[in-house]
């Protein structure tokens, strides 16, 4: 930070975009990962950026959820699959895809408000527990035959096209930035709500409850809060993932797609909302996908998979041993290392 | 008229009396000194001020309100700042300004919108995030903060994570503040600084305080008045000097023999 300049407005200060080169670094980073795909627009890359895409809104959900607030939740999965099924359910009766999307999203957080409940009196790994009965509830729940209607049963449920008002987006790139678009926007929305009296709280029930209560913080509905938001994010990324691939089963989100969502969380970082979430995100799902393309290239079959999960595991093992704050806390110091350049220390 | 009263109390956790009938009142403007010996239920009347315990009989009463069943969150926003014993209850992974920032929440009016307001960070949202600021920023100053102001409270000296703590009160604008022990383990110099701010919040502000101490002599400097409790009960209560030639507060603090001695 230049020495010197001071800003004469609180809102000038608060500011994310403080200096001339946050403005460079936000058109250049925006205009790559629109641009990306017009120079190497694989068919196999977009999709798996649609992928990370969707998977990164649940995983900020969870960070607002448990890297702001404190409380844990295996229930991403389950949430991501009522968005998916919702959504679908809305846009075949009619609902504007765009609008059933954020829509199936505020419906869910109905079921995420009602799941966040025993957080009044649970913390830690009961809640964990309490959150996991959610997820297979609402697992099995789906999976009846009853809901057939709704989930498709065992077949799989066929999204409608993708469509904004008379255009229909069909090819991969299309559906990539409208993805992309309602992504940035979300994170962006967390971002805003992390630097706010909200996020304050938020962050204050997470570090000592009692303290919060006792200085104005109403600590039950701030928890409440952080698990809708942190359901609505599910939601829509579950939603979103099935406008993009158009055809969703009961398997498609499961209990281990809770996991993969708290390990992204994990690796990326917790609390760094946005930045966590998205490398985070990045890690646990580009990762394996590139061991596998490496041993692909190697020759190596048929132990391929099995492989590649060890490898996988391996490196996340590494990861919570060498850098437990996650990869936000390795880039940050490794910029630390770059400003203090050529010393070490100051 | 007080703004804060306790109304014969009773406080009893198992089969330990913690509150045994005990009345105190706090008047408009005054510093109120409450003391006693280690375990004499000091902190406990506290925390039935601020409404983390609930007493099994007796009334509290807040600006002539009955607020016996008001949430301690609920208190805080009608005016009733706390401050902690221990500085493990400030936020240590928050800033300076983020804790007297969050502290200036008993002040602010809360909306049902406020998620979306703050979320497009446009308009009103902004404004009152600017406004926190401002509140927050002028508390910063009061305190004489500002050097830390974007330091993590945790890497901060234990005098200064007080200091935070008494800042973040303050930002919640209150009219009744209740210092526990705001000078234990602090240095002579810590002390008489703290010292100031309390005369000051009290002469300039207008905060009625009630403050916990273990250091008499201050204690007997600062108050007005003093309360006495000793084993749950209240023994005395009445200006500083004649408090302290009282029988049994000598009794409760030297023990009998030395009482008798003198």
């Amino acid at each position: 930070m230049p020495a010197g300049i001071f800003f004469e407005r609180y809102r000038r200060d608060m500011a994310f975009l403080k200096w001339p080169i946050h403005y460079v670094g936000l058109a250049i980073g925006m205009a790559a990962l629109y641009l990306w795909p017009l120079a190497a627009g694989y068919d196999y890359l977009l999709r798996l950026a649609i992928w990370i895409a969707a998977w990164s809104m649940a995983a900020a959900g969870l960070n607002v959820l448990f890297g702001l607030t404190g409380q844990i939740s295996l229930a991403q999965g389950a949430f991501m699959a009522l968005g998916a099924f919702t959504s679908i359910w809305l846009a075949t009766n009619g609902v504007p895809p765009l609008l059933a999307i954020p829509l199936a999203g505020l419906l869910v957080t109905a079921v995420g408000l009602l799941f966040g409940l025993p957080s009044l009196r649970l913390k830690e790994l009961y809640l964990l527990i309490s959150t996991l009965a959610a997820q297979f509830v609402i697992d099995w729940l789906l999976r009846t035959e009853g809901m057939a209607w709704f989930t498709g049963g065992a077949y799989a449920k066929l999204a409608p096209p993708l469509t904004i008002g008379p255009i229909t987006v069909a090819d991969t790139y299309g559906i990539y930035v409208v993805i992309l678009t309602i992504v940035v926007l979300h994170l962006a929305a967390l971002a805003n709500i992390g630097r706010s009296y909200i996020g304050r709280a938020l962050k204050a029930v997470r570090d000592r409850d009692i303290a919060a209560e006792i200085i104005g913080v109403n600590v039950f509905k701030y928890k409440l809060l952080a698990f809708m938001i942190s359901a609505y994010m599910a939601a829509v990324g579950g939603a979103l993932w099935a406008f993009a691939v158009r055809s969703v089963t009961v398997e498609s989100f499961t209990f281990f797609t809770s996991l993969e969502v708290l390990a992204a969380v994990l690796i990326g970082g917790l609390g760094r909302v946005v930045w966590g979430s998205m490398l985070g995100t990045v890690f646990i799902i580009g990762v394996p996908e590139a061991i596998k393309m490496a041993f692909l290239w190697l020759g190596v079959r048929g132990i391929d998979i099995a492989l590649r999960d060890a490898v996988f595991g391996a490196l996340i093992l590494a990861f919570l041993l060498y850098e437990p704050l996650g990869l936000t806390e390795l880039l940050r110091k490794i910029k630390e290392r770059i400003r203090l350049f050529p010393f070490r220390y100051y | 008229m007080p703004i804060l009263r306790a109304d014969s109390i009773l406080l009893r956790f198992g089969g330990v009396t913690a509150l045994d009938n005990v009345s105190m009142e706090v008047n408009k403007g005054e510093i109120v000194g409450l003391v006693g010996p280690n375990g004499a239920g000091k902190t406990s009347l506290l925390n039935v001020f601020s409404g983390f315990y609930r007493p099994e009989r007796g009334r509290v009463f807040f600006e002539g309100r009955d607020i016996t069943s008001a949430k301690p969150f609920q208190r805080a926003k009608m005016g009733i700042g706390r401050t902690f014993q221990k500085t493990s209850e400030v936020f240590k992974h928050m800033t300076v300004l983020d804790n007297v920032m969050l502290g200036a929440i008993a002040r602010i009016r809360e909306g049902p919108l406020d998620v979306i307001k703050s979320a497009v960070w446009w308009g009103p949202g902004v404004s009152k995030e600017e406004e926190v600021r401002g509140i927050a920023e002028e508390v910063i100053e009061f305190m004489e903060l500002y050097e830390y102001r974007n330091r993590l409270v945790g890497s901060l000296p234990y005098g200064l994570q007080k200091k935070v703590d008494i800042a973040r009160a303050l930002a919640g604008s209150p009219k009744v503040l209740l210092l526990d022990e705001p000078m234990a383990g602090l240095t002579r110099d810590e002390r008489e600084d703290v010292a100031r701010y309390i005369m000051e919040m009290n002469r300039v502000l207008g905060i009625s305080i009630v403050l916990v101490e273990h250091d008499l002599n201050l204690v007997m400097d600062l108050s007005e008045r003093v309360v006495v409790l000793n084993y749950g009960r209240k023994i005395v209560e009445g200006a500083p000097e004649t408090v302290m030639r009282h029988e049994e507060v000598v009794a409760a603090y030297m023990g009998t023999a030395l009482a008798a001695e003198r």
